[in-house]
């Protein structure tokens, strides 16, 4: 298997964890079945344990799911596309290998209910990448955006489950490097991008 | 050494400023930020230079990828993501724990130094970072200095233990405050 692949299926399986019993994917640590949704749980993450305020649109609306028919967790607390506005900075210059910029100013919203009372807060950063580049060819401002929610969906649930308790400046900076790291693994995925975060 | 390690953090004082909670663009309307604009504006202006050094190595090293990290330092009104120009080249793994290992180069362009690293990513997913090279690895980073000598004249190889050292009370991107060293305040955080 390859490295990427582990990485990959291990945040899968931490976005699973995170949300047990919280309700819009219910699913239990073995990824069996489907547990009472009353129990208290270990949650954490991007989803939000009243089901997401609208706020910042990042928090997927809970529903009710039929107990014996576990659903897909594909959609639990994955940011939306939408949160990410990509804007032209800088044009593309055709003559040189890769060229142009393009800039999102995301606030994410973050909710820990391993503790009660839950705590939230708040993550603004900015997402940079190019327009284009040698190994991606052209990256338009929906496959910017498609690549900044689902860097932000992986490095917040690694961070997330880091830490038992997060003072939400320190999250907010490890939330970056991890962010960092994926998008710089010359193996994953996100390789060839040379997209950049700043705080 | 053109500078002081104390003058050097001095220098880095009024690039970074203070750790004072804000967040977003609010963070950089300040001196420090003004100033870093005023570099990277003035810095843009050797872009294509870069672009020539980035094709030496690439011809010079054929078949190793060469990443450029300064896409952004092409116009003026991106970002400023770093205060360097900065690049990767891919190296051959040397231990089994190393999933992939590059050469970094990065060169100020607010301080007339320069650095070559070496960076392993470890099957744990950490980083090992060195400055000391070995084997074919310490005669490429030769060149790549020789060849940043060139594209940056006048500039030289900032010692490891001047980059290294902490300067207070400011924070980087991936640095907190008390973390954030030379290397990362006058150079470049994205290793």
């Amino acid at each position: 298997m390859k490295a990427w692949t582990r990485v990959a299926l291990l945040a899968l399986s931490c976005l699973a964890a995170c949300n047990v019993n919280v309700g819009p994917c219910w699913i239990d640590e073995n990824g069996n079945g489907a547990p009472d949704p009353g129990e208290p749980g270990a949650g954490g993450g991007p989803a939000t344990p009243g089901g997401g305020t609208g706020d910042y649109g990042d928090a997927p609306e809970k529903k009710p799911q039929d107990a014996t028919d576990p659903p897909v967790c594909e959609s639990i607390g994955q940011y939306s596309t939408t949160l990410f506005k990509f804007k032209t900075t800088q044009e593309d210059d055709p003559s040189a290998p890769a060229g142009g910029w393009q800039e999102a100013d995301p606030t994410l919203k973050f909710v820990d209910d391993r503790q009660d009372p839950p705590s939230s807060w708040t993550c603004t950063y900015n997402f940079g990448i190019p327009l284009r580049t040698v190994v991606r060819g052209t990256i338009p401002a929906s496959k910017a955006a498609e690549i900044a929610a689902e860097v932000a969906t992986f490095a917040s649930s690694f961070t997330m489950h880091n830490k038992p308790e997060w003072i939400p400046a320190d999250f907010c900076n490890q939330f970056r490097t991890e962010m960092k790291k994926l998008l710089a693994d010359k193996t994953g995925p996100y390789t060839g991008y040379g997209a950049r975060i700043l705080p | 050494m053109k500078h002081t390690v104390e003058q050097l953090i001095d220098l880095a004082l009024t690039y970074r400023a203070p750790d004072r909670g804000e967040v977003g663009p609010a963070r950089y309307d300040n001196a420090e930020g003004r100033k870093q604009r005023e570099a990277h504006v003035q810095a843009c202006g050797k872009y294509r230079e870069w672009l020539a050094f980035l094709e030496r190595i690439d011809v010079r090293f054929p078949g190793r990828q060469v990443e450029n990290r300064s896409i952004f330092r092409q116009g003026p009104n991106t970002s400023i993501y770093d205060l360097a120009y900065s690049g990767t080249l891919d190296v051959a793994t040397r231990n089994p724990d190393e999933r992939y290992r590059y050469l970094g180069f990065m060169a100020s362009i607010v301080v007339p130094y320069y650095t070559v690293y070496h960076l392993a990513r470890l099957t744990d997913n950490d980083e090992r970072i060195g400055f000391v090279f070995e084997g074919d690895d310490l005669t490429v980073a030769r060149e790549i200095g020789a060849e940043l000598e060139v594209t940056f004249p006048g500039y030289v190889l900032m010692p490891e233990e001047v980059g290294r050292a902490i300067v207070p009370g400011v924070r980087t991107a991936f640095k907190v405050a008390g973390a954030a060293t030379v290397y990362d305040c006058l150079l470049s955080d994205h290793w």
